[in-house]
């Protein structure tokens, strides 16, 4: 016990709860959102990450690939047919340049907080500590509550960042071991909800409200992607949601950013985002906080 | 002679080969070249600065003629003695000029622009002086007269050091002197800092009564010569001063602009009274402090000279000016921009060798009180207003510094890009001690040159020995042959096959280092010897502890005689060592002759081989795997160090110090592909923390990893790191406060230097396509800054390369 399924873990991070914080990315998560920028973190098992540029040639990858996924192009890198691939990791352990790499590995607590620890005077200082995310970090609770329990015993502060798509019980259980709450909230529309994110509302909402009526510290994270939730309704909904929510601590916007794109190739992966969507400009970006802003929404910026 | 030595800055850039990049559609608005402009609110001050940086640039003849005849006339005379003569005739007769809006007199030469020749040291280039080979980058050209050249090939420093310390043949003709002379044959040491509160206290004719006082009872002949020498320079700088007054009277009544007028009437009267009487006015201060600081360029220490702690120094100025309603804080910010234009328009050497002079800010006492005072806000704010790349400004870290002022600070990167950059008063006092200085000296230190280490008035800092990393491991590789069979090997250094062990191997490593320590240290001994002989700079001399009690040079010794090693691409050297242990003694993936051969072929047809010693763990990535090799490269240096190295006149021991300067590019040109996976000619590592490209776990590992390097015991005299923000690092309050809790975090832990640039690389590219959007756009390089368009492409490459941190 005490292991878990991580794909990333980032140090000084400055944008995900206050100070400089170390996050880690928890694998899997039981959303699809069209604009997921991590969607290496949707599946909970390892998955064959491929980048052709570092591929040199020398084929070590083609004698252990047992499904035969792998073929060499006449332009020297090699191709994966993802079809055929399983993720077995057999290419990657004899990959030595790591064109091919497995991305989700199991890892214990202490291997985790060890890496945590390094930058613990930073936190100190800054007032940051350990941010869990994902995927959806509450797909594995166990690994998450021992985590933020570990962190907690070393004095850090502590954030999740969640969607809220998970059983109660398993919020109310989480609850006493984080400091703070990133909580993002997606769409208004019920209808656009299911179809951007692959699941009903309801639950998100019906979570939000417990765990801020059971009195957890809560910013609101709303991510607004053009053509799909960039609407003055699903504006005017966060400030309504954020009036019924009086103890919320603070609502941030996340505008849209597209440098994810090119993880699709590297996993061969799609999207149902459209091509089209292209990140706002500044003043974008400021006329939708200043909108907010206007509607008495407190406004945080991390 | 021909004179083709006139040519405006940018055209200089240009004709050296210095590319500009092809001319193309700006991609940003101006929002982002407005990041690095100039920020003055004064617009003369603008307009002088403009003068400036588009300014001609060239070499001046006058220094090198007037040296020539008086050593000439002089040729019974003490060396020490036809120096100082020779500058006083210098100063009696150079032309004078004064730019318009200029409000300090006093310049390095004859014409704007222009830089002189240090005849009586060398004629080489050294990528400083002149150059008949237009192929060459960043060159002045042109040719200095046959006759200045013939007369000194075999008697100037360089051709007596060749004759007399080396036993060399004079040589026949001038065309025999080669081209490439090391820098301290082209100019004094430099990496100094004068002491100048003895001069405010009591002017020049303070300093001129302390000679003739010293004159007392008996002398040496040596002495007396040394007095003689410090008399007649004094002389000298006094009578130049007298001269600049009269200069600006004349001026004040050729002008119809009666303002100006009213200025070069109050100029010309501080310069009569500052030629011997002490100061009354902080404007009186900087100009004395002007004309003493010039004349040290002038007497031959250009190099790296930070003119004392000013904020410190001038406090008393300001606050009598102020309780006399005499000044305002928008006059002191503005003499101080006008002070910091004087100081880089008498810098320029080419593109890649400003001076490195400096300015510093700050700091604490050694009980830990913080100095910070309203001049470091008033002068840090007018330092960084002009965007320029030198002086460098610097700020002295301490746990007690004023947040807010530390706050300002960081906002002030925004405007540079790159100023200030860090220094920590935790540990370089501390390192300092190590080497015998006092505490209360310690915690005077300023800064000076690249990243080195001086004491106003007490320290002289004197690059004392080599360390070749890289070489080493070379050599090590090869059995000390070199991958291409270049070297004869060192001494014995058993064939890799015998290398058994990585304990074995390493060891063979430190019996190269060994080898080239002691040959590189008696070496610089010969030089140093050379030096006192021959280098000596008598009026410098005046402003440094124990020369006038002693009546001896500079070059004889002060208070602290810090001498160090250098060395470059020391995280490279990690690198080697951590992929070469993983790679060959730990999964036997090759054998040491298999990377050796790899590394010979620039890993062509060794693909395979490069990328498992790609996959080694890496310095800078706070990884423990590696820890101990940061020791043991440390220790590889430092036990033959301690062993060899000894000061010859005062027994001290040697400090260390990493120096790239432009060298990560241009050491990285000249060295082939090295063990750690780097390509041929791709730069090494700028600075301690990480290898180009190889920093992947952002930058509070880069510092832990930078932590664990032994600054105060093993770098007493510095190294240096560079770490790269984007703009919204410094721009946002909040994640200001982030940058400033990690600083604090680093200098806490030990950090010794710190230096960040703020540019994205979008900006780069685009300064790259459009080069003049961006003309003022400043950029850290390692060891100095430049306008990024003024650098080689290259370079530029390797400033993007630089991992960024979002």
């Amino acid at each position: 016990m005490g292991k878990g399924t991580t794909f990333d873990l980032q140090r000084f991070s400055i944008h995900d709860g206050p100070g400089i914080r170390t996050t880690v990315f928890l694998k899997g998560c039981p959303l699809r959102c069209w604009w997921c920028s991590n969607p290496e973190s949707i599946s909970p098992k390892p998955q064959l990450s491929y980048l052709a540029a570092r591929c040199i040639g020398c084929d070590a990858c083609l004698q252990v690939c047992q499904p035969g996924a792998i073929t060499k192009l006449s332009s020297g890198p090699v191709a994966i047919d993802r079809a055929k691939c399983t993720d077995c990791g057999d290419c990657a352990a004899v990959c030595d340049p790591k064109a091919l790499e497995l991305v989700g590995r199991e890892v214990d607590v202490d291997a985790v907080m060890e890496i945590v620890l390094r930058d613990r005077d930073y936190y100190a200082r800054s007032g940051g500590g350990l941010t869990l995310s994902g995927g959806e970090p509450l797909l594995q609770p166990e690994f998450a509550e021992m985590l933020l329990h570990a962190a907690k015993n070393h004095g850090l502060h502590t954030c999740v960042e969640t969607s809220g798509y998970a059983g109660w019980e398993i919020l109310d259980r989480l609850r006493l071991a984080v400091d703070l709450w990133l909580f993002d909230y997606k769409e208004t529309d019920p209808h656009r909800h299911a179809r951007f994110t692959g699941r009903e509302r309801a639950t998100v909402v019906q979570r939000l409200q417990q765990l801020h009526d059971a009195g957890a510290p809560i910013l609101l994270r709303c991510p607004i992607i053009p053509e799909c939730n960039a609407r003055p309704d699903h504006l005017d909904g966060i400030a309504a949601l954020a009036r019924r929510l009086p103890r919320l601590h603070g609502v941030e916007l996340l505008p849209y950013f597209d440098l994810w794109r090119g993880k699709l190739d590297r996993f061969g992966l799609k999207t149902e985002l459209p091509a089209t969507v292209r990140p706002p400009s500044r003043a974008t970006v400021k006329a939708w906080n200043d909108y907010l802003r206007e509607r008495g929404v407190r406004l945080v910026a991390t | 002679m021909k004179t083709a030595f006139r040519q405006s800055r940018r055209q200089f850039l240009r004709r050296s080969g210095i590319a500009l990049g092809s001319v193309g559609l700006a991609r940003f608005g101006p929002w982002r070249a407005a990041a690095s402009a100039p920020q003055s609110t004064d617009a003369r001050m603008l307009a002088l600065r403009r003068a400036v940086v588009d300014s001609p640039v060239g070499v001046g003849l006058h220094r090198a003629r007037v040296f020539t005849e008086v050593f000439q006339q002089r040729e019974r005379d003490p060396w020490i003695v036809r120096k100082a003569a020779a500058l006083r005739e210098y100063l009696a007769t150079v032309p004078l000029y004064l730019r318009e809006h200029d409000g300090f007199a006093g310049a390095i030469s004859e014409t704007p622009g222009a830089l002189p020749l240090l005849v009586e040291l060398g004629l080489g280039e050294c990528g400083i002086y002149t150059s008949e080979r237009p192929e060459r980058q960043g060159y002045l050209q042109g040719r200095v007269p046959d006759d200045i050249r013939t007369y000194w090939m075999n008697r100037n420093m360089w051709g007596r050091y060749r004759t007399e310390i080396l036993g060399h043949a004079p040589y026949a003709k001038a065309d025999e002197v080669p081209r490439e002379l090391d820098y301290k044959f082209i100019s004094n040491q430099g990496h100094l800092s004068p002491r100048y509160s003895d001069l405010l206290r009591g002017g020049l004719a303070g300093i001129q009564a302390q000679v003739r006082q010293r004159r007392a009872g008996n002398l040496t002949a040596e002495q007396r010569a040394f007095l003689d020498a410090a008399e007649l320079s004094l002389e000298g700088v006094a009578a130049w001063a007298r001269r600049y007054g009269e200069f600006l009277g004349g001026e004040a009544r050729r002008t119809s602009d009666t303002g100006r007028a009213a200025e070069l009437r109050e100029m010309a009267r501080i310069a009569g009274k500052v030629a011997s009487a002490p100061p009354e006015t902080f404007r009186e201060a900087l100009q004395l402090i002007w004309f003493v600081h010039q004349a040290i360029h002038l007497e031959g220490h250009g190099y790296s000279c930070t003119p004392d702690r000013l904020d410190q120094l001038l406090l008393p100025f300001y606050e009598a000016d102020r309780r006399a309603g005499r000044i305002d804080d928008a006059a002191v910010v503005r003499l101080t921009e006008n002070f910091v234009l004087k100081m880089y328009d008498n810098s320029f050497w080419g593109p890649e060798h400003h001076l490195t002079q400096g300015f510093v800010v700050g700091g604490s006492t050694p009980d830990g009180r913080d100095q910070t005072n309203r001049l470091s806000w008033l002068m840090l704010e007018a330092a960084t207003n002009l965007a320029l790349p030198e002086p460098l400004i610097w700020v002295r870290w301490h746990s007690q510094i004023d947040e807010k002022f530390f706050d300002f600070a960081l906002t002030r990167l925004s405007r540079t890009t790159c100023f200030p950059m860090w220094w920590n008063d935790r540990v370089v006092p501390e390192g300092l001690m190590a080497l015998g200085v006092d505490r209360a000296d310690a915690f005077n230190y300023v800064p000076v040159g690249c990243n080195e280490l001086g004491i106003p008035g007490q320290l002289y800092y004197n690059p004392g020995a080599h360390v070749g990393y890289l070489p080493a491991i070379e050599a090590a590789l090869t059995g000390g042959k070199g991958y291409k069979n270049q070297w004869k090997p060192q001494g014995p250094l058993p064939a890799p096959a015998e290398l058994a062990t990585f304990d074995a191997f390493t060891a063979a490593v430190g019996a190269h280092i060994r080898t080239e320590v002691k040959r590189t240290y008696d070496h610089s001994m010969r030089v140093l010897r050379a030096q006192m002989q021959w280098g000596q700079t008598p009026f410098t001399s005046c402003f440094f502890d124990g020369c006038l009690a002693q009546a001896r040079d500079l070059t004889q010794g002060t208070k602290y005689n810090i001498l160090s090693t250098g060395g470059i691409a020391f995280a490279n050297a990690v690198d080697c060592l951590a992929s070469v242990r993983e790679v060959v003694y730990e999964k036997k993936q090759a054998t040491l002759a298999e990377v050796a051969a790899a590394c010979a072929a620039n890993f062509k047809g060794h693909e395979r081989l490069r990328a498992r010693l790609l996959a080694a763990p890496k310095h800078g990535n706070d990884d423990p795997r590696i820890d101990d090799l940061i020791r043991l490269v440390e220790r590889l240096r430092d036990e033959p160090v301690k062993a060899i190295c000894r000061d010859p006149r005062d027994g001290s021991p040697f400090g260390n110090s990493h120096v790239v300067r432009s060298g990560a590019v241009k050491q990285g040109q000249v060295t082939p592909a090295t063990p750690d996976g780097r390509l041929a000619g791709t730069p090494v590592a700028n600075s301690v923390a990480v290898c180009a490209g190889q920093e992947r776990g952002g930058p509070t590992a880069t510092l832990n990893s930078v932590c664990k390097l032994n600054a105060a015991q093993s770098w007493q005299s510095a190294y240096q790191v560079n770490i790269r923000f984007q703009a919204g690092m410094i721009a946002d309050e909040t994640q200001r406060a982030k940058l400033r809790a990690m600083l604090h975090v680093y200098f806490e832990r030990g950090g010794q230097e710190l230096q960040i640039n703020v540019v994205d690389s979008a900006t780069l590219r685009a300064a790259q396509k459009n080069p003049e959007q961006f003309r003022d756009l400043v950029v850290r390089i390692a060891g100095f800054s430049e306008f990024f368009v003024n650098l080689t492409p290259a370079m530029q490459e390797e400033i993007i390369a630089r991992t960024e941190h979002i």
